[in-house]
Order: structure tokens, then sequence, then C-alpha cells
């Protein structure tokens, strides 16, 4: 019979031999398993960590952004409204900065505008002819070229060659009856006439609006050349020096037609027309400004508690405003300071009202029932809550007079500890 | 100028002439227009060239800037077989448009000599049929100015 001591050495070695076995069989797998186990706590970490989230979602943000917009607008209709929201909210608390942000836009928006209102019909307005090509018809080299002193002008061979091409090139690729084929670019305020006859081509740079009269001189002028001149015309090889009856014609075609009266004005007038534009230019951007601001005076009205606005009006003059106003309720003059709106210029016309506005019917109340230092009022809806420490002497008064106070159904005094 | 895309065309030419317009007008409108001043032993002529872009299947791309060509220069790339034929066709359709026009031709690259492809197929032809034939380069200028030259000469005639 084996003693205590012995059994216990057997029972240790059996034990140790069985791990040992454990350790033999599950060895293999152990490592994966560890190494999933670590895995699996890195995403934990990771998905717990909101600044780990933030990275990860910031590294596809754009790509899956674009790619949703590429598939449908969902993304435009979820973002529009914070947007509008905001440009909104942009306009009407930094209006200076939007002012200064919109400023490059404004400046040629309201010149194009200027230019559209002032653009006469047709005859008698400013114009300058600054240069004329005549161009034989096929191969684009000028045969004669006129340029206005100091007009800007490059080499005549290119540019000639140029408008050919691209006189070519619109009506090859609109498939365009050569005859009723290009006869005018225009870029801004210069425009660029274009005649067309079977053998050659009269094109007139123009600065401003050019007159009808100009057109027919053209057209009159290119078949009197393509008669009179036809054999010149015709077999034209590139040489300018068989081209001076043709050079004396546009020379006259431009001293006709060079200039209109209204471009002759001298430096003086000039520079007054040029001070009315730009004056006429600053009063539309100041108007421009001056009507953003306005708008975001009145919104800030409207948003006010206690004030209701009844009409506006913004004049040259001045601002016009008519409303009813609780006397609670923010001063409009202190609203006004916040803008850049001159006050002198503002006519208000205010009714006197008792608004029932929850802020403004708070006001009245602590006004009217002078709350010691250890209450506090607020408003749900129609009911006052009294908070705090208070004699019961002053509740009970209170009580009754905020009942009658407009806006007041129910005073809840629950909260209120009572001392003597 | 023609050839078929990227035969070398606008490089050829970029260095050697006058140029105001940007090379982006050939891939907008399809062409350029550049000047080459050639000054000849008793005046010098003005050559306006109209750069036209390539078309990789050796067509032109708007025959409507042939009209009223006096000349032109054909490129071939001979490190590339098919701008032969390319030009070939190009040629035979020129004639049959606007007639026997003088062509200069140039076999661009001629400094990568030692890729170059060409055969003589189609290439005699085309010789034969040229005011001009010259080897050139862009990269080196090789030939570039008696081109323009030789084709000056005979425009002048």
């Amino acid at each position: 019979m084996p003693d205590s001591a012995t059994l216990e050495s057997i029972e240790g070695t059996r034990e140790r031999g069985l791990e040992s076995l454990r350790n033999l069989l599950a060895s293999p797998d152990q490592g994966f398993v560890d190494d999933l186990e670590h895995r699996l706590l890195t995403l934990e970490q990771s998905y717990a960590s909101m600044d780990q989230r933030t990275k990860d979602v910031a590294g596809v943000l754009a790509e899956a952004m674009a790619l949703r917009m590429n598939r449908d607008d969902d993304i435009r209709e979820a973002l529009a409204p914070s947007i509008e929201t905001q440009l909104h909210r942009s306009v009407r608390d930094n209006l200076d900065d939007m002012a200064e942000a919109f400023f490059p836009i404004i400046g040629p928006a309201v010149r194009k505008m200027i230019t559209n209102m002032l653009r006469p019909s047709k005859e008698g307005a400013a114009h300058s002819v600054e240069q004329i090509f005549l161009l034989e018809r096929n191969s684009g080299l000028p045969m004669a070229h006129v340029c206005a002193p100091n007009a800007p002008t490059q080499d005549a061979d290119m540019v000639s060659g140029m408008l050919a091409a691209i006189k070519s090139f619109v009506e090859d690729a609109f498939d365009a009856d050569e005859r009723d084929g290009l006869d005018q670019l225009q870029v801004g305020d210069l425009s660029i006439w274009i005649e067309t006859g079977p053998k050659a081509v009269i094109a007139a740079v123009i600065r401003g609006i050019g007159p009808d009269k100009l057109r027919e001189a053209m057209q009159v002028e290119l078949e009197t050349l393509h008669v009179e001149q036809h054999g010149l015309i015709s077999n034209y090889d590139g040489d300018l020096d068989t081209c001076a009856p043709l050079q004396e014609r546009m020379t006259e075609l431009h001293r006709n037609f060079g200039r209109s009266k209204k471009a002759d004005l001298d430096s003086r007038q000039r520079r007054y027309v040029l001070g009315a534009a730009a004056l006429g230019i600053a009063f539309l951007g100041w108007t421009l400004i001056d009507s953003w601001r306005w708008q975001a005076y009145l919104e800030k009205l409207e948003h006010e508690p206690g004030i209701v606005l009844i009409s506006s009006e913004r004049g040259l003059t001045g601002y016009e405003i008519n409303g009813l106003r609780d006397p609670l309720s923010v001063a409009p003059s202190a609203l006004l300071a916040s803008t850049s709106l001159n006050p002198a210029r503002l006519h208000a016309s205010w009714v006197p009202m008792a608004s029932l506005e929850p802020e403004i019917v708070l006001k009245r109340a602590t006004q009217t029932l002078q709350p010691p230092d250890t209450v506090i009022l607020t408003m749900a809806g129609q009911t006052l809550n009294m908070l705090g420490r208070a004699g019961s002497d002053w509740v009970n008064s209170a009580t009754a007079r905020a009942l009658e106070l407009p806006g007041i159904n129910i005073v809840n005094s629950e909260h209120i500890v009572l001392y003597e | 100028m023609l050839g078929t895309f990227a035969v070398g065309k606008t490089s050829l030419v970029r260095q050697y002439v006058d140029s105001i317009f940007s090379e982006q007008y050939q891939t907008t409108l399809g062409v350029k227009i550049d000047k080459k001043v050639v000054t000849l032993r008793d005046n010098s002529v003005s050559l306006v060239i109209w750069d036209v872009q390539g078309d990789e299947g050796g067509e032109i791309a708007l025959p409507v800037y042939l009209k009223g060509m006096a000349a032109y220069i054909l490129v071939l790339d001979p490190t590339r077989a098919h701008t032969l034929q390319h030009a070939s066709q190009m040629q035979k359709l020129i004639e049959q448009k606007h007639g026997a026009l003088d062509y200069v031709l140039a076999i661009n690259k001629a400094d990568l000599r030692e890729q170059w492809v060409l055969t003589s197929d189609g290439l005699e032809t085309l010789k034969s049929g040229a005011l001009a034939t010259f080897e050139t380069s862009a990269k080196t200028g090789q030939n570039v100015e008696q081109m323009f030259v030789s084709l000056a000469t005979r425009l002048q005639q």
C-alpha cells in the first residue's frame, strides 16, 4: 500500500503529463487563436477610439462622396438644406465678410449690366474700327490691312490666317452655307464683322457698337471690288506689292467709318463720361450692399421676440419701417447698431402691443413680480414656474398677480421652499 | 504641315517659325497658324504655315483647312511604318481634290535612325513626286531651314 507522499507524487506526475499532452495537441492552433485575439482586440480598440474612427472615415470620405454623387443626387439633396441655411446665416451674421467674398463677382456683373443698359440700339453709338482686313477667301492671305493708330495689333499674316481658319472651322463644324457663314465674332465690347464675297473677305475689328452703315459699306465695297478689281483678286498670289489699289480702298473705308462722333469726344468729355460711369458703378455697388444690409436688419427684427413687422420700404432717401412692438422687446435701434446702416436714414413707426411670446411674458412677469434674488422664474408654455426660496407672503401675492398677466394661465410654485 | 498624328509636325517647326498663337489652338480648332520668313538671295518670302492637326487613321481631320494652300510639307515618322502609308493616302487625297500641288517630303526623327522601320515600298513613289525630300530632326534642327528654303524658292518662281 503506497503512502500518501507517494500518492501525491504519482498524482503530480500525471497532471504534468496531461498538461504536456494538452500543449502538444493544442499548440499548432494556439498561435492562430492568439493572433486572432490580438487582431480582434486591436479592432475593438480602434472602434472604441473616436479619434481613430474619425481618421478612418476621413481617409475615404471624399472618394465615398464622389462615388455616391456619381450614382444619385441623395448627397446633394441631403447637404443642400444645410448649405442654404448656413449661407443665409452667414449673410445675416457676417455681412461684411460675405460682401468681400462676393465683391469680385459684383464688379463684373455690375459692369456688364451697365454696358447692357447703356447699349444703344444702333446708329450713333460710340465705336472705333481698329483694323480692317481684306483677305483672299481661300488662303486667308491678307491683300490689304488697315490699322488705326494706337490700336493693338499682331502680325497681319498670322491674324488673317487665323480669322480664315476660324471662319472655315465654324462653317465646316456647323455645316453652314459659305454665303451665310460666320459674319460676326464678339468678345465683350470687341466685335469682328465679316463680309464674304466669292473671292475675297472683308473683316472689320470694331471696338464698341458698330453702325449698320458700316456693314452696308462693307457689302458695297466687296461687291465693287469683285467687279472693278476682279483680275487682281482672282489672280492674287500673295504678293502685296500688287495690291496697292486694294489697300487704298480699305484705307478709304476706314477713313469713312473708323470712328463715330461719339468716339471722337475730346479727352475732357471722355473723362466726364468715365467719371460718370465710375460713379454709376460705385452707386450700384453701394446700393447692392446697402440692400443686403437692410435685408439682414429686417431678418433680425423678424426673429426678435416682441416685434411684428407690418411693412418696410427701402428707398433712395432712407428706410421706412412700420410694426407692432412690445415695450419689453429689444430696442430696434440697438439692433440697428449691429449693422452698418445709417440710423439717421431710418424712419420707424412702432405701435405698442403686449406680446404673448414666452420670452416677453417672462420679462413682464419678472418686472411685475419683482422676485427676490433667491427666486428664479421660468416659462413653459403658459405656465410660470417659480424655483428657489421665498416667503409665503410673496409667493401668494406673486401667484395672484401673475395670473392677471397676459400669457400666464398657471403658476407652479411647487419648487419654492418657504421660509418664515 | 500635314502628316499623321504625332509625327512631329509641330515640334519640327516650333523653334524655326514666328508664332503668336498658343499650341492649344491646334487641339481646339484643329489648326495653328505660324509664319516663317525665308531670306533668299534676292528677296525674302513669307510663308504662312497652317499646322494642321493630324489624324491617327491617316485622314485629314479638317480638310476645310486645305482650301487655298499653295504647297505643303508632308511629314512622316520613320519609326512608325504606318505613317508612310498615311502620308501616301494624304498625298493622293490632296492631288484628287486640289490638283498637283508642290510638296516637300520630311522624313522626320533623323536623330533616331537606328529605330527606323521604313521600307522602300511607297517611299520611292512619294519621293519621286516631291519637290524635295529631307531627313529632318526637330531635336537637332537638321535640314529644317533647308526644307523651308526649298519650299520658298519654289513658291517664289
